[in-house]
């Protein structure tokens, strides 16, 4: 019988728990209303307290004015009770997040006050030095005293507190729990007092994180190196750092019914379309999930086509960029916990740029634009050129060269096709593993499995050293396609290009082309058609597939509709011997675009 | 209930439309077609007709504007609920024909020259889910198309010069008008089938346009003129190196001229190529036709039909219509050279006059809603 229960035990790995198995509701139960109950009482228990202590304030506020009932919030005049709500709001005891600190003001006669803030948010030595200590020492002090209070006594009053003993920088009075909640998670210490029914809070927030470092896919030669990082007030400084114009906004936006995550949108006044940052508002306010963290989430729930297989917002890393895309009338997005921002609108050839390009002297800056669209055609189509000449154009190609494929595959046991696949995938999980490897032996391990499976592959006569080379080829141009989340849609589409040049040869590549050109057609981002300004065609553009010199780009590119479509004057070298003077620059040429 | 989207489409995809609209069938089938008919004054021909349309094209622009909006409500305020209906299922037809016509034009490309072991079938069911595609995401999309298409339409002929100008011997056309004078002049109907799609492509096309109504005469003729040079360069060119008699040969001419074009020796099947540059001008005069014709069936029928039905019905009528037309290539050549220019003449041109009588005669009607230009 034992061997018997040993076996069972073996055998059921949830025998062990002898009927008191542990199930989250995997057979599709609702959870039991004596469970939830509770919970959903005590919610909306501290809901009706807080209404009804809302209608009290505003009883009591009705005949002071206009300013009184704006501050009749459902904050109440106890203490007591309002530290009760807000442990509950806060589960407590449960949550050890929340530290609430009593005190006494050093008035006379002390006034009772609760500092409450949330570990690991704040800064403790502002909170000491610059909250704690003002109030609970120097209270007292004669110049404190307020002149309407008794001789000899100093009367309490939140003016005098804000602007006399709080020497924080940003200090607000909080009137409803909810913007106290909210306030408490951003990172700010927030004071409750006795007989008062206001809150202060005061800026103390100090989230972990770590300090401004170098791009980490967005490298360059030349020009800056700094990028973003998680805390989006950060990235927005050194952005602005970059736009020294008070036209540049930043809206606060909040998204994630339980993240609350901060979403900054930046834009320029007066050049951004109002039409875009309206679009993008009314996007990110419909957003209605629980959480949304990060840059690639947000543009999930924003972008025209999700499903697309190119991104319909830009990602960067660099502020320099999101500057130079704010100038020209976009709108950039920095999410916080995301150490990129999203720029938009953005098209087909943005993806295909760097911010190094304009660094360059622009013959160079417009030739590596050609190299890389060069390698985005190199990837796409070179596998399946291969494929629909091997196995059904063998006349397209020079009979020597032809002569030249078959001697390399005549050991190779395995059909063109396969042997492609095999090596595609397996190069595919030689870039994916060394994504994932710790940075240390990455480079190591992609290495040697380049190096050595490639060799022993051709050495066993299993892959011909042909097809290594179209891999490798393909491989390195499509790390030549600078922006990451376009990289894997190209990559996407080179196996769709060889499904059809598979099956039907050239014929069956260039339907899956035309597929694809006609579905980058019809996508848009924010409204923008994708291939403009060459689908549709706009005014001729210095900066779309090539790059013209910085001054003769006197145009904003047009795509985003900039309210100010010049950005410099026609003539910017104005030393130069060679310029015209005003009065023929008066009547000179056409004008060059911009950025497309 | 959310609105559709007005179809707007800027004045320079109209005119790369256009271009795009005669360029396909006219370098693949016109030229032999005319090569055999008049030899060596096919390009004569061809500048007949072409100029013959260009002629034509401001009574159409002239109907198009007092229309002033979209046709279809525009010839049933003219002609009446059923006429009208009628008229715009006539016009329906024909495109449906015009798509089969230039759906051939590449099928038979690829069929004949680059996969000749595959069933044609293949080819013409293939080729019309591709188009349907097209025609599902909308006229936007296709006149996007378009600008890419006259991109590499013009690549294409560029290279075909590039290769054949050193056999390039224009005695081959000389003495002109060999046939003389009015056979050259009748057989320019064989050319006008191309020219007769621009004309009735524009009377459905213009109310889209965001450009003045004032401007849309020479949006058309900047449309016929460009895609007609780029048409009239290969006529000239397959004349003067192949020669007329064996231009006159072939029912797919210009695969014979990119035969003879040498670029190099690593492409010396440059045909295959110019299939690939070719491609995407003849997709867009597919894809434009065969829009033409679900939206005037859609506006023709007294009864609401989804869309997406209607592109899928079409789509399934043309397929048998390409294949009977296509898979016997003699029959498909007599067709284009005799039915089908006294068809399209018919129906492209003759339609668009009767309406412009009917407008004349019917003033106030066609005056509603008139479009001012300027």
């Amino acid at each position: 019988m034992k061997r018997w229960q040993w076996l069972k035990d073996l055998l059921d790995p949830a025998a062990g728990s002898a009927g008191q198995l542990f199930t989250l509701g995997d057979r599709g139960d609702k959870p039991a209303v004596e469970t939830t109950g509770p919970t959903l009482l005590a919610d909306a228990q501290v809901r009706a307290e807080g209404l009804l202590t809302h209608i009290d304030n505003l009883l009591e506020a009705k005949d002071q004015g206009a300013k009184a009932l704006e501050k009749a919030g459902d904050l109440s005049a106890n203490l007591d009770e309002n530290l009760e709500r807000l442990k509950k709001i806060f589960r407590m005891p449960a949550n050890k997040d929340l530290i609430i600190r009593e005190l006494q003001i050093a008035t006379q006669p002390p006034t009772r006050a609760v500092v409450c803030f949330m570990e690991g948010l704040t800064d403790k030595i502002v909170i000491n030095e610059h909250i704690l200590q003002p109030l609970m020492l120097l209270a007292h002090l004669d110049h404190h005293v307020d002149g309407e209070g008794e001789a000899g006594r100093t009367q309490f009053s939140i003016d005098t507190l804000i602007q006399r003993l709080l020497p924080g920088h940003q200090t607000t009075e909080k009137y409803d729990m909810a913007a106290i909640a909210e306030s408490l998670l951003a990172g700010d210490t927030v004071l409750f007092f006795e007989n008062v029914s206001t809150a202060v809070s005061v800026e103390t927030k100090a989230p972990p994180g770590r300090s401004v470092g170098e791009p980490k896919v967005e490298q360059v030669v030349q020009g800056a190196q700094d990028a973003f990082v998680e805390a989006w007030r950060v990235n927005v400084a050194l952005v602005r750092r970059r736009l020294k114009d008070p036209r540049v906004v930043t809206e606060i936006l909040t998204v994630g019914r339980v993240s609350k995550n901060y979403v900054g949108m930046m834009y320029i006044d007066g050049i951004a379309n109002p039409k875009l940052i309206e679009e993008a508002r009314r996007r990110i306010e419909a957003i209605d999930v629980d959480v949304v963290n990060g840059a690639g989430v947000l543009e999930q729930y924003i972008e025209d086509s999700p499903s697309s297989m190119l991104p319909g917002l830009l990602t960067t890393e660099r502020p320099d960029r999101t500057a130079a895309y704010l100038s020209e009338g976009n709108v950039a997005l920095l999410a916080d916990n995301a150490p990129t921002a999203l720029i938009l609108p953005v098209t087909f050839w943005g993806l295909l740029q760097t911010a190094e390009d304009y660094a360059l002297r622009w013959p160079f800056g417009a030739f590596i634009r050609y190299i890389r669209f060069a390698a985005l055609l190199i990837t796409v189509l070179v596998p399946a050129l291969y494929i629909a000449v091997v196995n059904y154009h063998h006349e397209m190609i020079p009979t020597e060269l032809m002569l030249f494929v078959a001697s390399s595959r005549e050991n190779v046991p395995l059909p063109a096709l396969l042997e492609l696949i095999l090596m595609d995938l397996t190069f595919e999980l030689i870039r994916e593993s060394g994504t994932r490897i710790p940075s240390l032996i990455g480079p190591t391990v992609g290495l040697v499995a380049s190096l050595v499976l490639g060799q022993a592959a051709v050495e066993a006569k299993l892959i011909s050293p042909l097809m290594v080379l179209i891999v490798a080829v393909t491989g390195l141009a499509s790390f030549a396609i600078p922006h990451y989340v376009t990289s894997y849609g190209i990559r996407a589409w080179r196996f769709l290009v060889l499904a059809g040049a598979a099956v039907m040869g050239f014929y069956g590549l260039a339907a899956v082309l035309f597929l694809m050109v006609v579905y980058v057609s019809g996508l848009r981002s924010f409204g923008v058609p994708f291939l403009t300004p060459l689908a549709p065609m706009r005014t001729r553009s210095a900066d779309a597939t090539g790059r013209g010199p910085l001054y003769r780009m006197e145009m904003r590119p047009s795509y985003a509709r900039p309210l100010d479509k010049q950005r410099q004057q026609e003539i910017v070298r104005t030393w130069d011997p060679l310029a015209p003077e005003p009065e023929e620059r008066a009547g000179s040429g056409t004008k060059k675009g911009g950025k497309s | 209930m959310k609105q559709k989207a007005k179809v707007k489409i800027g004045a320079l995809q109209l005119i790369t439309i256009f271009a795009s609209l005669i360029f396909g069938k006219a370098i693949g089938f016109t030229n032999g077609g005319l090569a055999r008919t008049v030899g060596r004054d096919a390009w004569a021909s061809m500048t007949v007709a072409l100029l013959t349309g260009m002629l034509l094209l401001p009574a159409i622009v002239w109907l198009a504007r007092r229309g002033g909006g979209p046709l279809i409500a525009y010839i049933k305020r003219l002609l009446g609920r059923w006429l009208g209906g009628l008229v715009l299922l006539l016009f329906a037809v024909y495109f449906g024909f015009a798509f089969a016509t230039s759906a051939n034009t590449m099928t038979l490309h690829i069929s004949d020259y680059l996969m000749t072991e595959t069933p044609f079938a293949v080819f013409v069911v293939g080729y019309t889910l591709l188009v349907t595609y097209g025609v599902y995401l909308g006229l936007e999309v296709a006149a996007r198309l378009s600008v890419l298409g006259l991109i590499m339409t013009g690549l294409l002929t560029i290279s075909m010069m590039a290769g054949s100008f050193d056999k390039f011997n224009y005695t081959q056309m000389l003495p002109m008008f060999d046939h003389g004078v009015l056979p050259v002049l009748a057989a320019s109907s064989i050319a006008h089938t191309d020219v007769a799609m621009v004309a009735a492509a524009a009377l459905a096309l213009l109310p889209h346009s965001v450009g003045p109504p004032g401007r849309w005469n020479r949006l058309c003729w900047w449309g016929l003129g460009t895609g007609g040079i780029l048409v009239l360069v290969w006529s000239i060119f397959e004349t003067a190196v192949l020669g007329p008699d064996v231009v006159a040969q072939y029912l797919i001419a210009c695969m014979q001229m990119a035969r003879a074009a040498e670029l190099s020796i690593y492409l010396h099947r440059y045909e295959m190529i110019m299939v690939v540059l070719f491609a995407y001008g003849v997709v867009t005069q597919s894809v434009v036709t065969l829009y033409c014709a679900v939206t005037l069936t859609e506006g023709a029928l007294p009864w609401r039909v989804p869309r997406g039905w209607l592109i899928l019905g079409w789509a399934a009528l043309t397929v048998p219509l390409q294949f009977l037309l296509g898979n016997d290539r003699d029959r498909y050549g007599i067709f284009l050279e005799t039915v089908w220019p006294a068809a399209s003449i018919a129906l492209a041109y003759g339609l668009p006059l009767f309406l412009c009588l009917v407008a004349l005669l019917r003033p106030a009607a066609a005056a509603q809603g008139s479009t001012k230009s300027g």
